[in-house]
């Protein structure tokens, strides 16, 4: 399933960022998804659990702030968020849709332990 | 009462896979050897492709080929009897290749032996796009029967890759594709696409392919 590894590539991610600063144990991690990121939210979800399983992170918390989509149209320059499969602008109908957010997908933050009060 | 702290990230999920990929093509350049990446859906006649690319340039440039299509087995033995070196990766279970699965694919195959090497990628047009391989140049195949819609349902991956082949131009009069709307659709993606209509199976359409890709091997190894 393609969320899974994209779900490994943000465990490793956050590994080397709690190495490198040498950081207390991991609670929680804030991922923003783009709308046109092509990724099911909600599958990101069950290959964290599924990705996390057996590691440091297993029971960790994963927060998903979904960044909003829009698209715009290059027949006729309108600007519109686009619904589901929806691959024509919905005021021409053109085909020729240009991205312009919601394409990524982000690390936003992540909330450790602070190992000072462990 | 556990304190918690947070930490700002702020980074794309990709940042470091990128900067890997980028370590990888720093090597290659240091070394001379151009990595291509080769993706596309299953059945499209990838490994057909590659034995014909193989055989119209091994005379030409020393060239290694590495696996990682999850049923190669018979990919692996077709590459063999070229008589091209080839090895088989390992992608642990995903959808698609990696900068470090593919970094230590490229030590496996001791790729400064070899002008050109090839990623054969897993079959599939979504996940391969999104990872950066360390690849000099992406090319991706896409055959008739798959229909001139793809642009349109994948467009991440055109706007990645560098050339398109259309493969199975042979039997263009049994299906619905319109090729001229296909390349419409692909360059809409990424206006400095290189298309290549080609039948691996007749020949049709191979020398164009070959030359582009012997000339962007010549150049970025310096000897061109």
């Amino acid at each position: 399933m393609h969320e899974m590894g994209l779900m490994d590539a943000v465990l490793r991610m956050v590994d080397r960022i709690r190495r490198e600063q040498q950081l207390g144990p991991v609670r929680k991690i804030t991922l923003e998804v783009g709308e046109l990121s092509g990724v099911v939210p909600r599958f990101l979800e069950e290959c964290y659990e599924a990705v996390a399983a057996g590691t440091p992170f297993e029971g960790t918390e994963l927060a998903l702030e979904i960044v909003p989509g829009l698209a715009r149209c290059e027949d006729c320059r309108s600007e519109f968020r686009p619904a589901g499969d929806v691959l024509r602008c919905p005021a021409c109908s053109g085909e020729k849709l240009t991205p312009i957010a919601g394409k990524d997908m982000t690390i936003k933050e992540i909330e450790v332990f602070d190992p000072e009060e462990q | 009462m556990d304190r918690i702290k947070i930490i700002e990230v702020k980074e794309s999920i990709f940042a470091d896979n990128d900067a890997e990929a980028n370590r990888i093509r720093q090597a290659l350049k240091k070394d001379k050897t151009f990595l291509m990446n080769l993706m596309s859906s299953p059945g499209s006649g990838k490994t057909t492709t590659l034995i014909r690319t193989i055989d119209a340039l091994k005379d030409h440039i020393r060239i290694g080929v590495m696996e990682a299509d999850i049923d190669s087995a018979v990919d692996a033995e077709k590459i063999a009897e070229t008589g091209i070196p080839s090895i088989q990766l390992h992608t642990g279970g995903m959808c698609h290749l990696d900068a470090g699965m593919t970094e230590q694919g490229l030590k496996e195959i001791g790729y400064e032996n070899f002008d050109l090497v090839v990623l054969e990628n897993v079959g599939n047009l979504v996940c391969p796009a999104e990872f950066d391989t360390g690849a000099v140049k992406n090319v991706m195949i896409l055959s008739v029967p798959e229909g001139h819609d793809k642009p349109l349902k994948y467009p991440l991956i055109f706007t990645v890759c560098d050339a398109l082949i259309i493969n199975k131009i042979d039997v263009l009069p049994y299906f619905d594709f319109d090729l001229d709307k296909v390349k419409e659709y692909a360059h809409m993606r990424n206006p400095k696409l290189e298309i290549f209509p080609i039948s691996a199976k007749t020949g049709e359409g191979m020398e164009a392919w070959t030359d582009w890709l012997k000339t962007q091997v010549m150049e970025w190894n310096g000897n061109d």
